[in-house]
């Protein structure tokens, strides 16, 4: 029942570059898809696994990079590039997770903090590999098997097939056992190492494969604008990206495409949005996390929230707030 | 040379110790990663930026000044914190990063990004110590930060109000059995730390002569945070001394390894610590008490 | 600042209200940075660009035909550029683009603007590469750092006399790109860079470490490349830890603002400036006066360049560049143009060669320096 809508979505999908006919709006299209694989790994990282990284831009940068440096220095071709740099990406993913397998909250996110800051630093002054300020421009369209997506439509397609790939196996990750065994970290570390969980190999785990992901959609992006720039991978753009998850819901897949649908589509929109942004995402962080801290569609959302309303059950709703006392 | 960098080291470092004290005390009761400090005095800063360029005395300023940060900590508490307070950890850090995006936006709404001359009247003069350069600014920064961290721990060990904020940090729950009015203790603990912050970030810009948005996160939050960590977090001791050290490694690496890399290096030194010594070098003072 | 708002809001309402009659109107987009760090350069060049159109427009436009543009902010960043490119190359009626501001967003974004055929003619880029991509619809009324830091160097060495220079350079495409020319430059005027030293604008408030590095270098000079906060906060600090040396900044710290930071430690400070804020030549002037008017502050390079270009485009224009095509054509063809910030031609690459001029602070005012 569920899957025959998913597919119907699907077909839909495919249809939407010859009905818009405009090139402007596919793009937004393509960038609202390569987003959303970011916004799904951010929320597999801290929606999933409760992990508050703020510095998911980096590993797009670490895809981005290395897969313009292969192609572009190297001549590699696109596939082969595009590939290496997710398993780089989850190499420093696991890497990281490593280092931090043991620390606390506010440990974890600090240094997601700090190594976006050190990963811009790289970017910004590794000049022989890098680029530099200038970066690496001229990195070349994707082409697959002498098949080029040259144009945003070509290139709709892919970014299409990469977002559903990408769902997919993100949907198959959180329902199998890893998927329970990064909510029983998040939702109790202890409880979880008592159940038997190997909770620093899980967040290892999780970490990479969130890494893999964020490392791809670099990539890809990078050879969508073909140019690879160190001011695209700043702190703030990680925090834009994690409000993408966070305003869908942290947990529900679903949801990780609402919440960049509306971050990335509602500033194309409206200009006068577009100047308040970031107001906006402030103003709508304090007020999902008062109203909906789990995000529109996820547990408490306003799905759920209807069906109450319906049912009359709202009553007590507030309770867990009252008992600050 | 080494001498003088030492020094250049210790007056940075006390700059940032003011603003430390502030965040580590929010940070060490009640254990909530306050992303909103930096930018809520920012604009207790850019207020008394207003005041003072209508032509209101420097020190009626200030002091309008800290009492806005002390009233807008006290509302952010109000409004965006407290009824997260027992969601977790990841819910009220993000609610906290919202309101650092909405003061932020705010001040670049109002003043825009651009640096302003700061005129406050505070004229230090320079001493020369046999080639050593010493402002007596700086020295008044260190004095500042220093009794600030006294007076601080005198008003947590000798006050009525003190005694309870130590008890809410030790547990909510039974400082409320034992009757300790939790929430006007919270508010008074956030708006005591917002009046600091905002005396931190004047001094701060008077320091430099100049305001710009970027005391907020750039230069407040992110390096409080950085030296409470080093320091122990919610220990008073260690934002002090985690303040002067963070100031005294920038100012090494800046001096002698490159200006390149040299957050890049800071940072690293930083996550290194953490990963050896994650309670830091004073693990909390404040829970550790009674 | 409330007037150009309204000034703003009013063109963009007619705008809207004679899109209908495209044809008879000239039309172009000013894009740039209008939020964010670097939004105050983006303010000057649409005020820059209002005060030109408004006069033209008031003289009887262009051939007859009415000047409109509308303004999107690219917000600084290469990603969001390429975003702006593909919507407004969409638009049939845009004749050319006035922007970027910042080189990496014209390098991300001219692909794009290339394939829609559209002229880009940018009033800020000094990134010396862009030119050399090869893309032929790219010009810019900015010297690029190649030339001007070419003159600062030479100025700073044989002029001031700096025996041991040092370099400290902001690190952003305009810093950096201005620092690799100098770097080059200075030892074949048979000097050697002592010190290099980089900081990050915006964040990077405090020099007192580079300072204590130079006064144990012996540093007799230093080169300032990067904006005017950063050159106005280090001299105030190298004032008061006893760095008394000769100080040289590059163009961004050609803004009454540089004094106002650092107060009397910027006495004798020089910049390099394609326009200076203070000239006093009548048909410069004017312009400067009716920018104060509108902007509450004096054009930096940004207004002034973005003056000129919209008087370029008049120009070229009338030679027959009225489509994008020969508009490209035309302002190739130019053999001189007269502009507020001086007289220049594009070459082959859509570069131009124009005179820099040296200011220098005296008594807290810039004042050109003369042989």
């Amino acid at each position: 029942m569920k899957n025959k809508y998913k597919i119907l979505l699907f077909m839909f999908a495919l249809l939407i570059p010859p009905i818009i006919r405009n090139e402007y709006y596919v793009r937004i299209v393509n960038i609202f898809y390569m987003y959303s694989v970011v916004a799904l790994s951010i929320n597999l990282i801290v929606g999933f696994c409760g992990q508050l990284d703020m510095g998911r831009a980096a590993f797009m940068g670490l895809g981005a990079y290395c897969s313009a440096i292969l192609t572009v220095k190297m001549g590699l071709p696109f596939i082969a590039a595009f590939l290496i740099s997710g398993a780089f990406s989850g190499l420093i993913g696991a890497v990281l997770g490593f280092l931090c397998r043991k620390s606390a909250f506010d440990y974890l996110t600090l240094v997601t903090i700090g190594f976006n800051a050190i990963c811009q630093i790289v970017f910004l002054n590794w000049i022989p590999v890098t680029g530099g300020v200038m970066g690496i421009s001229r990195v070349p369209q994707p082409n697959i098997f002498g098949f080029h997506f040259d144009t945003n439509t070509r290139f709709y397609y892919l970014a299409l097939f990469f977002l559903a790939a990408s769902f997919i196996a993100m949907h198959r990750i959180c329902n199998s056992r890893m998927g329970r065994a990064f909510e029983a970290i998040r939702d109790d570390s202890i409880a979880a190492e008592y159940s038997g969980i190997n909770v620093q190999l899980y967040k290892i785990l999780n970490f990479a494969i969130g890494s893999v992901f964020t490392g791809l959609t670099g990539a890809l992006f990078v050879h969508y604008t073909q140019y690879a720039s160190p001011f695209n991978y700043t702190l703030d753009e990680s925090i834009y990206q994690l409000q993408m998850a966070i305003l869908g819901g942290l947990g529900s897949l679903a949801g990780s495409l609402v919440g960049t649908f509306i971050l990335v589509v509602l500033p194309e929109i409206s200009r006068s949005f577009y100047e308040y942004r970031l107001l906006f995402v402030g103003i709508l962080m304090v007020v999902m996390m008062l109203y909906f801290p789990n995000g529109l569609l996820g547990k408490e959302g306003v799905g759920e929230r209807l069906i109450a309303v319906r049912l009359g059950m709202l009553g007590g709703k507030n309770s867990r707030k009252d008992s600050g006392g | 040379m080494f001498l003088q960098h030492l020094i250049n080291g210790l007056s940075i470092g006390s700059v940032y110790a003011l603003i430390t004290i502030g965040y580590n005390m929010v940070y060490g009761i009640l254990e909530l990663l306050n992303f909103a400090h930096g930018d809520v005095y920012a604009l207790g800063c850019f207020v008394v930026l207003g005041l003072v360029t209508a032509g209101i005395h420097p020190i009626i300023a200030i002091l309008g000044g800290v009492v806005s940060g002390y009233i807008l900590n006290i509302l952010v508490e109000r409004f965006a914190y407290r009824s997260v307070r027992f969601s977790g950890r990841v819910t009220p850090t993000i609610s906290a990063v919202g309101v650092a995006y909405i003061m932020r936006n705010a001040i670049l709404k109002i003043w825009g990004p651009e640096t302003y001359p700061m005129k406050l009247g505070f004229r230090g003069t320079q001493l020369h110590l046999g080639g050593i350069v010493v402002g007596t600014l700086q020295i008044y920064i260190f004095i500042a930060a220093i009794s600030f961290m006294v007076i601080i721990s005198l008003f947590l060990k000798k006050t009525k109000i003190g005694q309870g904020i130590i008890a809410i940090s030790q547990s909510i729950p039974t400082a409320a059995l034992l009757g300790v009015p939790v929430n006007r203790t919270i508010s008074i603990v956030y708006g005591i730390g917002g009046a600091l912050g905002v005396i931190g970030g004047i001094l701060f810009c008077a320091y430099y002569d100049t305001i710009f948005v970027g005391i907020g996160f750039a230069l407040g939050t992110l390096k409080a945070w950085m030296a409470a960590i080093i320091g122990g977090v919610g220990s008073l001791k260690g934002a002090v001394i985690g303040a002067i050290m963070l100031g005294l490694i920038e100012s090494m690496v800046a001096g002698y390894v490159s200006t390149l890399y040299k957050d890049a290096l800071v940072w690293l030194i930083l996550i290194t610590f953490i990963l050896i010594r994650p309670q830091g070098f004073f693990p909390s003072q404040i829970a550790e008490k009674i | 600042m409330k007037k150009i708002i309204f000034a703003i809001c009013i063109s963009i309402l007619l705008a809207g209200a004679s899109a209908c009659y495209a044809a008879d109107t000239v039309k172009f987009l000013v894009v740039g940075p209008m939020t964010g760090d670097s939004a105050g350069q983006g303010f000057q060049m649409k005020t820059g660009t209002q005060i030109a159109v408004d006069e033209i427009n008031a003289s009887g436009g262009i051939g007859g035909k009415k000047v409109e543009f509308e303004v999107a902010d690219d917000v600084g960043t290469p990603n969001q550029a390429t975003i702006i490119a593909q919507k407004y190359s969409l638009d049939k009626d845009l004749l050319f683009v006035l922007g970027h501001n910042n080189s990496s967003c014209s390098i991300a974004a001219l692909p794009i603007w290339q394939k829609a055929g559209l002229p880009v003619i940018s009033p800020s880029n000094t990134s010396a590469s862009i030119t050399r991509l090869g893309y032929g619809n790219y010009f810019r009324v900015i010297t690029n750092d190649d030339i001007m830091s070419k003159q600062l160097c030479e100025f700073a060495i044989k002029k001031l006399g700096m025996k041991k220079p040092a370099l400290i350079w902001e690190n952003s495409d305009y810093g950096k790109g201005m620092r690799d020319v100098s770097a080059a430059a200075i030892p074949e005027l048979g000097v050697e860079v002592v010190a290099e030293d980089s900081f990050i604008s915006g964040v990077d408030r405090d020099y007192s470490a580079i300072i204590t590095k130079y006064k144990g270098l012996g540093v007799d000079g230093v080169l300032f490349l990067g904006d005017y906060t950063g050159g106005g906060l280090f001299a105030k600090q190298a004032k008061n830890l006893g760095l008394n040396v000769q100080l040289a900044g590059s163009s961004s710290c050609s803004h009454p603002k540089l004094i106002e930071i650092g107060g009397d430690a910027t006495e004798n400070f020089y910049v390099v400036a394609p326009f200076d804020p203070f000239d006093t030549r009548p048909r410069q002037a004017k312009f400067i006066d009716n920018f104060l008017n509108a902007a509450k502050e004096r054009p930096g390079e940004w207004g002034a360049d973005a003056y000129d270009i919209v008087y370029l485009v008049k120009l070229a224009y009338e030679r027959g560049g009225t489509d994008r095509e020969s508009l490209i054509k035309a302002l190739h063809e130019i053999e001189l143009f007269e502009g507020v910030t001086g007289n220049f031609k594009f070459d082959e690459f859509g570069d131009v060669d124009k005179d820099s001029l040296m200011l220098v602070v005296k008594d807290q005012k810039f004042t050109r320096y003369e042989e």
